[in-house]
């Protein structure tokens, strides 16, 4: 049986909590789609304005070799003024290491080096007809990646063919240095090769010098796999964190493409403090659903006891009323269906008092009418006989054997009223029993014979069927005497003329037997158990006291009684002692 | 710990690895502090007699050589005639000695020619070694190997001021500071001895790492050779140092690491005092001076630069860390219409041309912490280290050498600074700053502005380190 509180927790659950629960997990689940969108834009973008950022750092110092370029081309400079101007530039822009001037055969003719040049103009670079040529990222003496831009002169410039810039890759350092993404999100750029130019993260810095490149981590791995594949979003692991990183290649954004170097730039974020301000409000979200529950857990089980409680106290009120207390009323409050149902269930309560109340006085009417009739049935015949009598007395009275007769036609009816005084009496306090060792087949014996004459005036064939062996039990000869008949008058008043009764003494181990069965008409099933109870009788007539006082006997003795009966084929009554070894004192005195 | 050390090789003795390996192996009879003035070291005190020719040192008597053996008046004594016998760069007072004796359980007399106060500034430059072992010293650490300029030390446990925190220091040097600085970010040393200027706003950025800056008693001069034609003219010299924007130096030249010379005392020196008159940035004055001097801008037939004049300034062809001064200064000239050309010298050529005055200016750095290095430079004495024909401060620098009192040499210091300004040998450009940097792992102690090396021996391995 489910009870109601579970019926409650279920309502509640499938009424509030499930929707607050599938609303929470969407809400969740948008947000954190929302929040990978949005942080991945973001760094996108700036991912894109570092590499225009770079982009326009190189195409300014290509621009810086072009006007050194457009400045010889203008005048005529000699070669100290040559000299000059390039140490003026290199002063005024620090990110050039060295620019040297070439010739047509890519000889050196002036350089602003204090000592000889390193720089030459780069094989490709001659190669093809590109005005300007940036190198791939190469690492100087020192371990520190640098790069070269060509810048192809004009004929005008005198003999002079290629100025060739060496460029310092730190500059970009400082550049990345100042992207900040969140507090730990950092941009860095990689070269055409996959070696890291310039890593913002001061305490990555470090890669840009390794020798082995692949201990700069995961971030080379997938500026590699942005270049082969496009995809320019990403998350990995790196040092036990979730890194968020986003690409964007320089060249892309070049106005000319020509002036832009093949790098790609990196945005990286470590995903907790990305999306810190999504787990924030998820944390919120959570924390208001998990409130929200938990107030309408709170709200639903205190609705819930009120409503509940009143239920338990009709309970209660129900269980106790059926226990028979019916003064028990419930006092339920409130203005709803249960205290509606509360002042009906009272009102109900009411009337059963006043049904029980009427019962009882119909079965008290009934059972003073059952007693009134059994005492009519059972005395007006010695009364009418001792009255018709009496009438015949004054007539007889001369009669000595008529007044005898008279006596003891009084005497007898007078003993069958005591009798019937006497059933009353026994059925309202224990009947005052005397035990004695008795045999059994005696008793029973002389009971049968007793009956005889009755018997044959009802035209029933009565037989004792005795045992072959002495049986004795504990009993009272005289109640024993009551017993014997009771059960074989009942048996001769149910049986048809014609028919037997026999009371049969059998004796089965230490219990001892008497069977008193008949071919009478039976008793029908429905009535068989009442058999033994007051007031009970399946005769007309009669208090039906006979057989309740019979089974108060047997079991004041120590005995038991059944019945057992078919309709149409007779009744059998047995009642069952123990047996007893000890002896009647007469029998043990001979 | 492992160093790195980033200086050219054939670099002047006494730099780079070199020294290190010497600070950290051995130790000085005293400390010269940053103020110029000495305190005890191997010596505990020191004493002059009245007439200030004999200087007795009270020594230590619980210092032992890595050997083993026990410092004696005797050895030490021992010690300080073979210096005397052979004065370095860095002990040239010494030949003012002219006898070494033990003095009782614990002293050491010793007895000059002639008054000469640098003997005991030089006694913080001379190192206590064993006699005729110069590999084994005092020092808080002791040579397990050597290779070159790489060495492997261990630490010295019977160290006088106490057992060093670390056990041991791998040295190596490197041919340039770039390179020692791209060693220190791979993490294959855990200390750079000297951060390049351009590495040093990343060094200082990085978080495993600290930049510990301090001045360094270094200056950088213009130094004129005034045996050459023009030179020789007050005037032009004069000239050349209005026309340097020192101030522009430092910023564009140093990054701004340094500060501008005013001549070749030690700012911090106790006898230090600002000029009454400094040379201040007027490249209208120069201009106007080299007019005086009858000086006129001509152009040059062969297409060279037309200018007033010309000169030649070497500069170390092995170390670049002064090559944009040297273009700064020679844009600076260029613009009052002087001509210096730049010629990078090895240093091995450098120094024989130095001495031999076979230059006409030359610019590098020179160490300037003590007066003993000042008397040294400019005073001109034969042989010299740097023979540039100056004598017009040879007699106050011999007055500085000679004073016994604090006055005296305050007195004498001042003139010394007039005269560099009335008749200046060289254009003093700046002092740099320096930056030493160490690793998190280890804790270092330092105090502001000092240099940290001055306490190595206490260094120790810090006691939790932050991971990457």
């Amino acid at each position: 049986m489910k009870r109601i509180t579970s019926r409650f927790v279920l309502l509640i659950a499938t009424a509030a909590i499930l929707p607050l629960v599938l609303y929470g997990a969407v809400s969740i689940r948008s947000l954190r789609i929302g929040t990978t969108e949005s942080v991945t834009d973001g760094n996108r973008k700036v991912a894109k304005q570092v590499a225009e950022q770079v982009n326009l750092y190189m195409r300014g110092n290509t621009r810086v070799l072009q006007s050194i370029g457009a400045e010889l081309g203008a005048n005529a400079l000699t070669p100290w003024q040559q000299e000059r101007l390039l140490k003026d530039y290199v002063l005024q822009f620090p990110e050039f290491r060295e620019i040297t001037l070439f010739d047509t055969s890519a000889v050196p003719l002036v350089t602003s080096a204090v000592r000889q040049t390193r720089l030459t103009v780069p094989d490709i670079a001659r190669r093809r007809s590109d005005p300007t040529y940036i190198a791939p990222v190469k690492v100087d003496d020192d371990l520190l990646p640098t790069t070269t831009i060509a810048v192809r002169l004009s004929r005008s410039q005198q003999n002079s063919a290629w100025i060739v810039g060496e460029i310092a890759l730190e500059e970009l350092w400082r550049m990345v240095d100042k992207i900040h993404v969140g507090n730990r999100g950092y941009a860095l750029i990689v070269g055409e090769d996959g070696r890291l130019i310039a890593h913002g993260n001061p305490d990555e810095k470090r890669h840009i010098a390794d020798t082995d490149q692949s201990r700069a981590g995961a971030e080379l791995t997938f500026a590699a796999r942005f270049r082969s594949t496009g995809k320019d979003s990403d998350q990995y692991t790196e040092g036990g964190r979730n890194i968020l990183a986003v690409a964007a290649p320089v060249k892309e954004s070049a106005v000319n493409a020509l002036l832009a170097p093949d790098w790609t730039v990196v945005v990286e974020q470590p995903t907790d403090e990305a999306y810190a301000s999504a787990h924030r409000a998820e944390r919120q979200l959570l924390a208001a659903i998990v409130l929200a529950l938990l107030g309408t857990i709170i709200l639903g089980y205190l609705w819930g006891r009120t409503f509940i409680q009143r239920i338990f106290a009709l309970t209660r009120v129900t269980r106790s009323i059926a226990e028979g207390k019916l003064e028990t009323r419930v006092a339920l409050s409130g203005q709803d269906e249960i205290r509606e149902l509360g002042d009906a269930f009272n009102s109900m309560a009411d009337r059963l008092v006043e049904l029980q109340e009427d019962i009882r006085k119909q079965e008290r009417q009934v059972m003073f009418g059952r007693i009134a009739a059994g005492l009519v049935h059972d005395l007006s015949h010695p009364i009418q006989n001792i009255g018709n009598s009496c009438k015949l007395i004054l007539k007889m009275w001369e009669d000595a054997e008529y007044r005898d007769t008279f006596r003891r036609m009084v005497e007898r009816e007078m003993q069958v009223v005591k009798r019937v005084l006497e059933d009353l009496q026994n059925i309202a306090k224990p009947i005052p029993l005397e035990r004695f060792p008795i045999e059994l087949n005696r008793s029973v014996g002389e009971a049968i014979e007793s009956m005889q004459a009755l018997a044959e005036t009802a035209g029933i064939s009565l037989r004792a069927e005795l045992s072959p062996e002495p049986l004795y039990i504990e009993g009272d000869v005289f109640a024993l005497g009551r017993v014997y008949r009771n059960l074989v008058v009942n048996a001769i008043q149910a049986t048809a003329p014609g028919g037997l009764v026999v009371a049969a003494v059998e004796g089965h181990g230490d219990r001892v037997q008497v069977r008193v069965y008949d071919t009478g008409c039976g008793i029908p099933a429905d009535r068989l158990q009442a058999v033994f109870e007051d007031f009970v009788t399946t005769k007309r007539r009669g208090l039906g006291l006979g057989l309740a006082i019979t089974r108060k006997i047997v079991e004041q003795l120590g005995g038991r009684i059944s019945v057992a009966s078919e309709v149409g084929k007779g009744t059998t009554f047995v009642i069952d002692f123990p047996r007893t070894s000890t002896r009647p004192m007469a029998q043990a005195a001979g | 710990m492992r160093i790195g050390v980033g200086a050219p090789a054939g670099n002047l003795a006494g730099t780079g690895a070199d020294a290190l390996i010497k600070i950290l192996t051995t130790d000085p009879w005293l400390t010269n502090r940053p103020d110029g003035r000495q305190s005890e070291r191997i010596a505990t005190g020191w004493s002059w007699d009245a007439a200030g020719t004999t200087l007795r040192l009270k020594l230590r008597r619980d210092v032992y050589f890595h050997d083993g053996t026990l410092l004696t008046p005797e050895i030490a004594a021992q010690g300080l005639r073979e210096t005397a016998a052979s004065p370095r760069l860095d002990a040239l007072s010494f030949t003012s000695v002219s006898s070494i004796m033990p003095s009782g359980v614990d002293s050491v007399d010793i007895k000059l020619k002639e008054r000469n106060a640098f003997v005991l500034t030089d006694l913080s430059g001379v190192l206590v070694r064993m006699p005729k072992r110069p590999d084994v010293g005092t020092g808080p650490f002791q040579i397990a190997a050597r290779n070159g300029q790489d060495a492997s030390l261990s630490a010295f446990p019977r160290y006088y001021r106490g057992r060093p925190g670390l056990t041991g220091i791998e040295v190596t040097n490197y041919p340039t500071q770039r390179k020692a600085w791209t060693a220190l970010m791979r993490g294959d040393v855990d200390m750079l001895h000297e951060v390049s200027r351009d590495a040093a706003e990343f060094v200082e950025k990085e978080s495993t790492v600290r930049a510990y800056s301090f001045l360094r008693p270094y200056y950088i001069p213009l130094v004129f050779n005034v045996r050459h034609p023009i030179l020789k003219q007050i005037e032009v010299r004069k000239a050349i140092n209005e026309a340097l924007d020192r101030a522009a130096l430092v910023r564009d030249g140093l990054s701004g690491r340094g500060q501008t010379a005013d001549g070749p005392i030690w700012p911090q020196h106790w006898a230090y005092a600002p000029p009454s008159a400094p040379f201040v940035f007027n490249p209208n004055s120069a201009r106007a001076r080299l007019d005086g001097a009858r000086l006129k801008r001509k152009a040059s037939p062969d297409g060279t630069t037309p200018a007033r004049f010309s000169f030649t300034c070497l500069v170390f062809a092995d170390d670049t860390r002064f090559d944009k001064v040297a273009v700064l200064i020679q844009k600076q000239l260029a613009d009052v219409g002087i001509d210096m050309k730049l010629q990078p010298v090895p240093q091995k050529e450098l120094a024989p041309r130095l001495a031999s005055g076979d230059f006409e200016a030359f610019l590098f750095e020179m160490a300037g912490r003590s007066l003993s290095w000042v008397y040294e430079f400019w005073r001109s004495h034969e042989p010299s280290h740097l023979n540039s024909g100056y004598r017009s401060a040879d007699a106050i620098l011999d007055r500085i050498r000679g004073a016994l009192s604090d006055d005296e040499i305050r007195l004498a210091v001042a003139d010394l600074d007039r005269v560099l300004h009335e008749d200046p040998p060289a254009a003093f450009i700046a002092w740099q700053s320096s930056s030493r940097a160490v690793s998190t792992k280890f804790d270092v102690g330092a105090e502001e502005n000092r240099d940290i090396l001055a306490n190595l021996w206490q260094w120790r391995p810090a006691a939790k380190q932050g991971t990457r």
